[in-house]
């Protein structure tokens, strides 16, 4: 956590940079009269650079205050969920997302029913590893149900699918 | 005089069986969809925004959209106490101790405290509209650029004491918010800012998404990889009268949350975001038990459900009078009147006062059908959240998709809701809260617009925000309780060290 702490608040930095260098370079700071469309960007990204130092700075202190008092009886446990946390990451978490990355790049293309259907059946199965019957029923179930609230009763527009047109 | 016969011709309108029957289906409705997951009473009215097509009379499809505006409100709190997941930024101030009292099971008494306060500010937000209207917005109409920019920075940083242990973190939350606001088309300039050739960012991020992504697919992701499969509260409701003990503890956090709800929510800008933080940050300092907010303090969410809904009331004001939406809800309403052929400013009382008097109107004869609504069947909308997260997820993802997609009708606001849903679970991990981001979207063209043209003003010297009283007043309260806030930290460390 404390490394993830740190990457990110050197990330943060490094961001700030080059918000702050693309607002002058790009859009411009104006005259303080009329300021440009940069110079509200700039003074973000000059502040999320010093932010993000900050943060370097106190995660940094953090740990020297920490270190020397360190205990180790907790350090099989906390390797123990670290393994868990990572294991859980590589079958839920990833699978999910990819998921959700797929359901909208399929959104339009393949239309609400068919993409709603494989992101239904591919959440079950993969990330929640249910059987077929189950998997089957609550994808036709939430896919029909969220087809006639959305498409009936809200009346909003649902794709039906460049590919299929 | 005026007054009177003005609210009496807006009930002969409110009253008549086709308005209230739109008036009943927007609560019921918008209670229903406002109970689930990631959709608050923005993209509640953003979905439910063609139904205003298929009404002919203005007046009934704006009495619709404030009942589904208030009914999404009542629904969000259900689901920040049940789940932890505010529907909107609003709610985010209500998950704190709502959620631990949900925990602690006494989720019965969050909801009903919450359902009692909101009716409570709603009704008194309501009777102070009708009576101080006019004049209120005559103090709002002498707020200048200078005021109007103190005043969206001082919320900010204010709502960033509410970010958790760090201010530096508060700050980088409040930074960023305000960058995402600038993506897209400056409005003075007309440069594109950010968008790097990508066409649908000419026109920034949208709310909706921003506000779904970062809380409700962001805590899904979350949860996804957390050993506790489900966040949702399983155990029953229970009690939803609250306790004589609970009663005491509260009444007078709604009346102060009414107060701070009502005046915080005519300022453009302000609106039921601010006050819910502002009126969690007066409870917490008034209170003799501070330790206990956070952990599931019952004035922690009489008080900030109490002043977004007095602010929710107060807000129209702005809109009906000024024609200023002050927040992303008013900005739906907005968006409708205009659809209906309806211009909101000052000219509204006089040109329609039907609209006006009767959508007033409706909201008095809309609050207490969601109390009629709310306290009954609070257990009938906990039991749409009862569901095991295996189905509630996928399906909360299905309806934030399809939510975003439907605002603008293109897939690559399905994009943006998974970038910002990744990003709010990069926050949940990093230990950042994402309120003020939100926040400071909302509010990012707000202060961005005020501040150039307080330059403009001033002729390029920042000195304006300092030598105008109201805004160097402004600057002052917070500073004051900045030294405040300061003071107490050292000397808790300090106690702490020695």
């Amino acid at each position: 956590m404390e490394r993830a702490e740190k990457v990110s608040s050197i990330v943060l930095i490094a961001f700030g940079l080059f918000v702050a260098f693309y607002s002058r370079q790009y859009l411009k700071l104006g005259k303080m009269i009329t300021p440009g469309a940069g110079f509200l960007p700039y003074w973000i990204g000059i502040a999320l650079v010093v932010l993000g130092a900050i943060w370097c700075l106190n995660t940094l202190l953090a740990r020297t205050g920490s270190g020397a008092g360190g205990e180790k009886s907790d350090a099989g446990d906390v390797a123990a969920e670290g393994e868990a946390r990572r294991s859980r990451i590589l079958s839920r978490f990833l699978p999910g997302v990819l998921l959700v990355i797929l359901y909208a790049w399929l959104f339009e293309k393949a239309g609400y029913i068919v993409s709603t259907a494989l992101f239904m059946i591919g959440w079950q199965k993969v990330v929640e590893k249910e059987g077929w019957l189950k998997t089957t029923v609550i994808a036709v179930l939430c896919a029909g149900c969220m087809y006639a609230l959305f498409s009936y009763l809200l009346k909003v527009y649902l794709p039906t699918g460049t590919w299929f047109s | 005089m005026e007054i009177f016969s003005g609210l009496i011709s807006g009930f002969s309108i409110a009253l008549t069986p086709i308005n209230l029957l739109f008036g009943f289906l927007g609560a019921l409705i918008g209670t229903a969809i406002g109970v689930l997951p990631g959709l608050g009473p923005a993209a509640t009215i953003a979905l439910l925004m063609p139904a205003i097509y298929v009404i002919d009379a203005p007046v009934t499809a704006i009495i619709l959209m404030a009942g589904i505006f208030y009914g999404s409100m009542y629904g969000g709190s259900t689901t920040s106490i049940l789940l932890n997941l505010p529907g909107e930024a609003a709610s985010v101030v209500t998950c704190i101790d709502g959620y631990q009292m949900a925990l602690k099971g006494r989720a019965g008494a969050a909801l009903g405290i919450a359902a009692i306060a909101s009716f409570v500010a709603g009704t008194i937000g309501i009777v102070g509209m009708t009576l101080f209207a006019p004049k209120i917005a005559g103090f709002a109409l002498s707020f200048g650029p200078p005021e109007k920019f103190s005043l969206a920075v001082v919320g900010l940083l204010m709502a960033v004491t509410l970010s958790g242990a760090s201010v530096v973190k508060g700050l980088v939350m409040m930074a960023l918010g305000l960058l995402l606001a600038s993506v897209g088309l400056d409005p003075i300039s007309g440069k594109t800012r950010f968008s790097f050739g990508i066409i649908e960012l000419q026109s920034g991020f949208d709310f909706v998404t921003l506000a779904m992504g970062v809380f409700g697919l962001g805590e899904i992701f979350y949860g996804l990889e957390s050993a506790i499969k489900t966040e949702i509260v399983t155990t029953k409701v229970g009690q939803v009268w609250p306790t004589m003990k609970d009663w005491v503890a509260s009444r007078m956090a709604i009346l102060r949350g009414t107060l701070v709800g009502f005046f915080i929510g005519i300022i453009p800008g302000g609106g039921a975001v601010i006050s819910s933080l502002v009126s969690y940050a007066v409870e917490k300092r008034v209170s003799k038990r501070p330790e206990e907010f956070g952990q599931g303090a019952i004035e922690g969410v009489a008080g900030p459900e109490a002043a977004n809904n007095a602010a929710s009331s107060s807000s129209f004001i702005p809109l009906l009078t000024l024609g200023i939406p002050g927040n992303a809800s008013i900005a739906m309403i907005f968006a409708a009147l205009l659809i209906k052929g309806i211009t909101p400013g000052p000219f509204l009382i006089v040109e329609h006062p039907d609209v006006f008097w009767g959508v007033i109107a409706s909201m008095y004869i809309g609050n207490v059908m969601l109390l009629v609504l709310n306290l009954p069947l609070v257990g009938l909308w906990a039991k749409l959240l009862r569901v095991p997260f295996g189905i509630m997820a996928p399906v909360i993802i299905l309806f934030t998709a399809i939510g975003s997609y439907s605002i603008q009708g293109q897939a690559f606001d399905i994009y943006s809701l998974v970038g910002f849903g990744l990003f709010g679970y990069l926050l949940r991990k990093l230990k950042f809260e994402p309120g003020a981001m939100v926040l400071a979207f909302v509010l990012g063209p707000m202060v961005e617009g005020s501040m150039r043209q307080s330059l403009l003003m001033s002729g390029g010297s920042f000195s304006i925000f300092v030598t105008r009283p109201i805004s160097l007043a402004l600057i002052g309260l917070f500073a004051v309780l900045a030294i405040g806030q300061t003071a107490v930290t050292l000397r808790k460390r300090f106690r702490t060290t020695t």
